[in-house]
């Protein structure tokens, strides 16, 4: 470590995010847990988040949950007032008439709300939920009165549109540097032409960061095109990910097994996948296309397995926990992610950990990481399906899709990705 | 002298196990011991245990005035004989009485008779022994699963010797006719049936006790005076449903016990009434004209057809599936494998696949799933593992 770094420990840094392992339903928790992990050596690190089960779960990070909060910090909402009077703070923030609109209906739809302590509302076992937008106004307010009530930082660095809002609210309080991480976007989850609440709140934050951290280059490239940031403000730094203990197993299922792991949604391409399904299944009968996760999309995907006839060649699994993800990838012959967006991908990686080979849609942070991979466009389902296949056909040619993965993964540790975070923080924290 | 002629029908299901994809090829074991042992003890509990006690015991008063129909699907019967063998032998004490008529269907309340007309056969052979072994009784009368008729049935029924028929009835399929008589098959000259009364039978399954239903509480005496109303003279009134109605469907504390304790003095109280069994009212009364069923007509309210079993695309395909397995099935000789797919043919796992229950908004109270989609992936979990065995 070098000298300006080792001073540098002293930095504080308010980090501000919505998943922390144990508590967490997808990518975010992980990544986010993995860089706090790898950047306590670096600064003196607090980590908020909505809600706790275990404070400790990370040594030298200081996890606050904000379901532990003082009951007595009711969501006081002075803006209330203020909001039906013509939202001046709204306004302040710049965001759009649409969105102001859609943030008020949130204040304002919840009878009962007015006498619940922030700590209750966060104290919320889904994660996310039907009252997201009233904790993500209400996390606004909390870390507002974590300042007030003395808590002092140097820099502050918010992970997704979740706490963008509390992020700016900070910002223009206190005048400390912003940095807004981006996992995931709006134009990733709902299409490119999403201009709603979490579009403008995402902008918003974009806009107001000093600086910009997008986890692929492909994000990156979205944040410039579609909201209209700067490329000199963002910087590309992938996701690490910790090399696991990965396994075979022989199957009992006598076809070969294409994996898919994601939620059933839009953004995932469900349906450019049952393209691709039927015109492998045609050259191809003796496979079994195993889908696990569960989303708006599940339903409309497997009626049509059903209604085409092809039942027989599809496995839904629903929702699967941590262990069933690695015994699939631990049976699969291919790993097929054909999002539409996708800022990441980290199934992908982990199935090629596991020695799947991957079959991707160009349209993904973790082709720029996958050598070997097939890649094409996410709608190209006659590529998709020539080339798995071929990898269902071809032993050989499976193995050299799936690679040797090793020199890719040593490219990919957590201290290489949090040293290059220090590094933004450098650039406002040391003069 | 018309008749009140009731027939009760008995089922449970084996309802299957969370079945993930890797149990397939490992695990053979679909069924959950746990719930069905819970549910079978639940209906035993609040229905078959005290309404069986209420039959006995009006029996007892009313004597030969007093007689009732029963039938219940095999799988019924295999879990009360492991679970609850108080419940068959109280129903072997109602047998005594002479004042019971068993009625025969299939052992798995399948719906074979669509799918495959010789596991349709079997199923009914194997009905027949369990309740010939269990009750000492030949069944003479037939009712198939969900009360599901058409006339193309009639031969496989002459065939499997039978043709006395309990069958549904609707607006439609009556036309002018009523349901209180003893019909015959235009197919058939010797085949006789019976169609359910299905507005006085919904009285007691569907209104008994709905607050907003006119004329609640349903008293016995009111009963009657509906029978009294009617613009014909009945030779029959055809009242089937679900023995589960008393106790489970209607609990308790609806007076539904109250109601039946009461019936048999009501109805008997009018001159020239009496109870009589599906095959004394074949003895009693000559059919008074033809009854044609062209399509498949069940008791399923309100459709009277299969769309909650197989009214959609998911549905379908995993019935489908699951009867291409029988040349392959019957192949193997393993009596283990033939049982496990039987029991997977119960409609009940196909119900709890209809999503009509969603797209209303509703709940379906019935399923153990969370939802209809969970249900049919479950299945094919199953599906899946069972072809291997088949293989």
């Amino acid at each position: 470590m070098s000298s300006s770094l080792k001073a540098f420990s002293e930095k504080r840094i308010l980090m501000l995010g919505w998943e922390f392992p144990p508590v967490h339903s997808g990518g975010l928790g992980v990544a986010c847990y993995g860089l706090a992990r790898a950047l306590r050596t670096f600064v003196n690190l607090t980590f908020v988040v909505p809600r706790t089960i275990d404070a400790s779960v990370l040594e030298g990070v200081t996890l606050v949950g904000l379901n532990h909060m003082d009951k007595s910090i009711q969501i006081t909402r002075p803006e209330l007032s203020r909001l039906e009077g013509g939202l001046p703070e709204l306004e302040y923030y710049q965001i759009s008439a649409m969105a102001a609109d859609a943030i008020r209906a949130g204040y304002l739809s919840q009878p009962g709300l007015e006498h619940l302590s922030i700590a209750d509302l966060m104290d919320d076992k889904e994660v996310y939920g039907a009252r997201l937008l009233q904790k993500v106004s209400a996390y606004a307010e909390a870390v507002v009165a974590m300042y007030e009530d003395n808590f002092d930082f140097d820099l502050i660095h918010a992970h997704d549109w979740l706490t963008y809002l509390a992020g700016v609210r900070l910002k223009k309080k206190t005048g400390k540097p912003l940095v807004v991480h981006v996992h995931a976007l709006e134009t990733d989850r709902a299409g490119k032409d999403a201009r709603n609440t979490m579009y403008f709140v995402e902008r918003l934050g974009l806009q107001m960061a000093d600086m910009v951290i997008a986890v692929s280059e492909y994000t990156k490239q979205t944040v410039q095109k579609h909201y209209g940031i700067h490329e000199a403000k963002i910087v590309a730094i992938h996701n690490g990910i910790d090399p696991q203990p990965v396994f075979r197993h022989e199957h009992h299922i006598p076809e070969k097994i294409v994996a898919f792991i994601g939620r059933l949604t839009h953004q995932k391409g469900p349906f450019y996948l049952l393209e691709t399904a039927e015109k492998v299944i045609r050259q191809y009968p003796d496979v079994k296309f195993v889908i696990a996760g569960t989303g708006d999309k599940m339903k409309e995907m497997i009626d049509w397995t059903a209604y085409k006839g092809l039942s027989r060649n599809f496995l839904f699994t629903g929702f699967i926990n941590r262990e069933k993800v690695e015994q699939l990838l631990a049976v699969a012959d291919v790993y097929f992610m054909p999002s539409v967006s996708e800022p990441f991908g980290l199934t992908a990686l982990e199935a090629a950990q596991f020695g799947v080979p991957c079959v991707i849609s160009k349209q993904s942070g973790v082709a720029e990481i996958l050598k070997q991979a097939i890649k094409a466009d996410y709608y190209d389902t006659d590529t998709f399906a020539r080339e798995i296949v071929h990898l269902l056909q071809d032993d050989n040619y499976r193995k050299l899709v799936a690679g040797e993965i090793g020199e890719q993964l040593n490219e990919m540790k957590w201290d290489d990705a949090a040293l290059r975070v220090v590094r933004v923080y450098r650039d406002f924290l040391v003069h | 002298m018309p008749s009140i002629c009731l027939y009760f029908q008995l089922h449970q299901p084996y309802r299957t196990c969370p079945y993930d994809f890797t149990q397939i090829g490992n695990d053979h074991n679909y069924f959950d011991e746990t719930s069905n042992k819970r549910f079978i003890n639940q209906v035993a509990d609040n229905c078959y245990i005290p309404a069986n006690q209420l039959m006995l015991e009006l029996i007892h008063t009313y004597k030969k005035q007093f007689s009732i129909a029963f039938s219940i699907t095999g799988t019924t019967l295999d879990q009360l004989e492991v679970y609850r063998p108080d419940v068959i032998e109280s129903f072997k004490a109602l047998t005594k009485t002479g004042q019971v008529e068993w009625i025969a269907e299939t052992s798995c309340h399948s719906l074979a008779s669509v799918y495959n007309r010789q596991e349709f056969g079997e199923q009914v052979k194997i009905q027949e022994a369990q309740i010939k072994r269990l009750f000492g009784y030949k069944p003479k009368t037939f009712r198939n699963t969900e009360l599901l008729f058409s006339n193309d049935m009639v031969n496989e029924l002459v065939y499997l010797g039978y043709t006395q028929l309990l069958v549904p009835s609707t607006e439609k399929l009556l036309g002018d006719k009523s349901p209180n008589h003893v019909y015959k098959s235009p197919l058939h000259n010797k085949t006789v049936c019976l169609p359910k009364n299905s507005s006085l039978t919904a009285e007691i399954t569907r209104w008994f006790a709905e607050p907003g239903h006119p004329g609640q509480p349903l008293t016995p005496e009111k009963f009657a005076h509906k029978i009294l109303d009617l613009k014909e003279v009945p030779d029959t009134i055809n009242l089937f449903m679900d023995y589960e109605t008393i106790g489970e469907h209607k609990k308790a504390a609806t007076g539904i016990f109250e109601f039946f304790r009461g019936l048999p003095k009501a109805i008997l109280s009018i001159p020239g009434f009496d109870f009589a069994t599906p095959d004394a009212v074949f003895k009693k009364y000559a059919p008074v004209g033809k009854y044609d069923v062209p399509y498949p007509v069940s008791w399923s309210y309100p459709s009277y057809d299969l769309g909650y079993f197989t009214g959609s695309n998911i549905q379908q395909e995993a019935i489908n599936r699951l009867y291409d397995l029988a040349a392959r099935i019957y192949a193997k000789k393993d009596d283990t494998l033939l049982l496990d797919w039987r029991r997977l043919q119960s409609t009940d796992h196909f119900f709890y696949m209809t999503p009509r229950f969603e797209e209303r908004g509703e709940r379906h109270h019935f399923s153990p799933f969370p939802s209809a989609y969970d249900a049919y992936n479950n299945y094919l979990n199953i599906l899946i593992d069972l072809e291997l065995r088949a293989k």
